[in-house]
């Protein structure tokens, strides 16, 4: 499936940051889930930001901070964040989730604080990896829909 | 444009009932709803998809230290708030009407508990409202629930102990969710997915009740019809309809005999200021004042045992009002407070045990979402929040794409409501010990419902209307939903709602040449 709002980097970090957070996340379609909604319009849009007091369009709250990402790890790594080890990438997340990492823009263009992105991007990815039908039954949870969702998180035609 | 009797702007709860309690007795009523059609068939079991029932119009700014989150409380659509509220509908108490009288805090509503009794009555035999009330030991005078109480799972079962343990009492949660069928709607399935909407109809929403009555008497539902402004006589003391635009821009205007707002607690204060110079309807100047939101204090645990979370309504299993009555001898904070025990609860979402604990990632987080999906336990108190006249609504510099003002919000909240709150979630900490959980933690504080705004009272000075939500200086512009309360006491809205819209109804339709006149 192509991409019609993220580019194939922003793809690559988003993929590699909720996977580390949220294990899963990845192969449960993170990206696909942004990338979608990002392109839906405003009122259709059904990521978790909607109910944090932002109001759409949402894309640059998304692609400002994979940028500051990568700035804030080459800064404290002096290596790509897809070169991290597991325990350096955990140390980051660790940060992030806490305060905004050394290098994390604070003036000009401003990305969102790196504690907001960090819940924001963990709760995005906890809803593909563990919201959907098929996920309940990976967890012997039962789903029990009254009407099911004929895709996970596109509307129905 | 053809004039009609009544324009009612939204179809939420208030909305709703109104429109078919006037059009019951005749009168021509049109429902202007400002977002989409929404039909059961659209109510999608899933935590993602419920988000679209969630307000999706015109921005609100929100500022202030305890904002009152108007995307997750505010709804977009057909059957408003309301269809995708979670139906816990217990009574406000007597001395909720009485704060300032028995306190001297805050305000007294126009009204005593006496007075909305009956309608409280009779919402709950049309309605239907499944509970126990000889078990809800603190509940004020009222007939006993036609339904009886939702079922008990273990959830719920787990953490009573914890309150049986220091010495506190626990009931079932009065509930608007058939526990067995009733006025032509299904028994509830317990499966936890009131957020996303109840398609079965067992569920109290507009589209299960109120809005089919109406609809069968020919109310005309115009969605996408986005209220702009109140059009008023030439003395300003006469509302004679107003105008709307719909999802092309194009800029309708619709002529009534009536006009009733029931846009909820933002919108309805935002219509009005930007009706007239300094508002509509404000010669108190309280238009927008007294914004409220009562803040949950959420309580999280895991058990040793199996808790099936996954099972139960969103709205809880069980209550406690042990913190209620007497507002001033709580140990921390001044108010009312109650406890829903045992939410169902989905994996994600807001809510959901995923976002519980957000210090978790990477493998301690799917460590965590393996245990909880069977071990987890929550309950949420809803905590009073004492009205402040600088919390509040008022037009921001910013417009929407009709070129109206945005509402921009403020709301901190009282320190003594705040004190109230966290002396809260220290008791949920200490029952969930009490129960025996292996872990347990809070939340932040959620802002859950929104009241105030428009509230009412004895006099043009005190309050924007009187006690049937009729503006004191436009005798047929009325306002219906929860912001016309005074005060918030510490339970949910809307089966009060509900009783004082049934109240108003009743009132308009006894006196409609007056008003009209």
């Amino acid at each position: 499936m192509p991409f019609r709002s993220l580019n194939q980097k922003q793809v690559s970090a988003l993929d590699f940051l909720s996977d580390a957070i949220v294990p899963g996340a990845k192969s449960s379609g993170l990206s696909h889930f942004i990338d979608h909604q990002l392109s839906a319009p405003n009122e259709d849009n059904l990521l978790i930001l909607r109910y944090l007091r932002m109001n759409p369009p949402f894309k640059n709250f998304y692609t400002s901070a994979l940028k500051a990402f990568e700035r804030s790890v080459r800064l404290k790594y002096n290596k790509s964040p897809f070169d991290l080890s597991e325990a350096e990438i955990s140390e980051f997340i660790s940060i992030m989730m806490q305060k905004n990492p050394a290098g994390w823009p604070e003036t000009g263009q401003v990305p969102p604080p790196a504690p907001l992105f960090y819940f924001v991007l963990r709760s995005d990815a906890i809803d593909v990896t563990y919201g959907t039908m098929s996920s309940f039954d990976s967890m012997d949870i039962p789903y029990m829909a009254h009407i099911a969702p004929s895709h996970p998180w596109k509307a129905p035609s | 444009m053809k004039k009609t009797d009544v324009i009612i702007v939204g179809s939420g709860a208030a909305g709703s009932l109104m429109a078919a309690k006037l059009s019951e007795a005749g009168k021509k009523v049109t429902i202007l709803e400002a977002g989409p059609e929404r039909r059961l068939e659209d109510l999608t079991s899933s935590q993602i998809h419920a988000r679209r029932l969630k307000w999706g119009g015109a921005p609100v700014e929100e500022n202030g230290r305890q904002p009152i989150g108007n995307v997750f409380n505010s709804g977009y659509g057909t059957g408003g708030s309301a269809l995708h509220h979670y139906a816990v509908w217990p009574r406000l108490h007597v001395e909720d009407f009485k704060v300032k009288s028995l306190y001297n805090r805050a305000v007294d509503w126009p009204i005593d508990y006496d007075d909305i009794r009956p309608f409280y009555d009779k919402i709950q035999q049309e309605v239907g409202i499944s509970g126990d009330h000889t078990a809800e030991i603190w509940r004020p005078k009222g007939d006993p629930y036609p339904l009886p109480p939702v079922p008990a799972f273990q959830q719920s079962e787990v953490i009573a102990r914890g309150f049986a343990k220091l010495g506190k009492r626990t009931s079932p949660l009065p509930l608007a969710i058939n526990s067995r069928d009733y006025q032509g709607r299904p028994a509830c399935l317990w499966d936890g997915w009131c957020d996303a909407g109840c398609p079965t109809r067992a569920l109290a929403s507009p589209l299960a009740h109120y809005l089919p009555k109406a609809i069968k008497q020919d109310v005309n539902i115009i969605h996408n019809a986005a209220v702009t402004r109140i059009l008023t006589d030439k003395s300003g003391k006469k509302a004679i309809g107003v105008h709307y635009q719909n999802k092309d821009g194009a800029k309708i205007t619709q002529m009534a005999d009536v006009v009733i707002l029931a846009a909820y607690a933002i919108q309805n204060p935002r219509l009005l200021l930007n009706s007239a110079e300094g508002g509509l309807a404000n010669r108190s100047g309280l238009v927008g004042a007294y914004i409220m939101s009562h803040a949950a204090a959420l309580v999280y645990g895991l058990f040793d045992q199996e808790t099936a979370p996954y099972m139960g309504a969103t709205g809880g299993q069980m209550l406690n009002q042990d913190s209620y009555d007497h507002k001033d001898q709580r140990t921390k904070g001044f108010g009312s407070y109650q406890w829903m025990i045992a939410q169902a609860v989905k994996p994600n979402d807001l809510l959901g045990y995923g976002g519980s604990n957000p210090g978790l990632y990477g493998a301690k987080l799917t460590e965590f979402m393996a245990r909880a999906a069977h071990h987890f336990g929550t309950m949420t108190a809803c905590v009073e929040d004492l009205p402040v006249k600088e919390n509040h609504v008022k037009l921001s510099s910013d417009r929407d794409k009709f070129g109206i003002p945005l509402a921009h919000i403020h709301h901190t909240s009282h320190a003594d409501s705040h004190a109230l709150w966290q002396g809260a979630k220290q008791e949920g900490i200490e029952i969930f010990k009490a129960a025996g959980a292996t872990e347990f933690w809070n939340g932040p504080l959620g802002p859950m419902h929104i009241m105030g705004g428009t509230i009412m009272g004895d006099t043009a000075e005190n309050s924007v209307t009187n006690s049937y939500g009729q503006c004191h200086d436009i005798d047929n512009l009325f306002i219906a939903g929860p912001g016309l309360f005074p005060t918030s006491g510490g339970v949910n809205p809307t089966y009060t709602v509900h009783a004082l819209t049934l109240r108003s109804s009743e009132y308009i339709l006894n006196n409609w040449s007056g008003v009209i006149s």
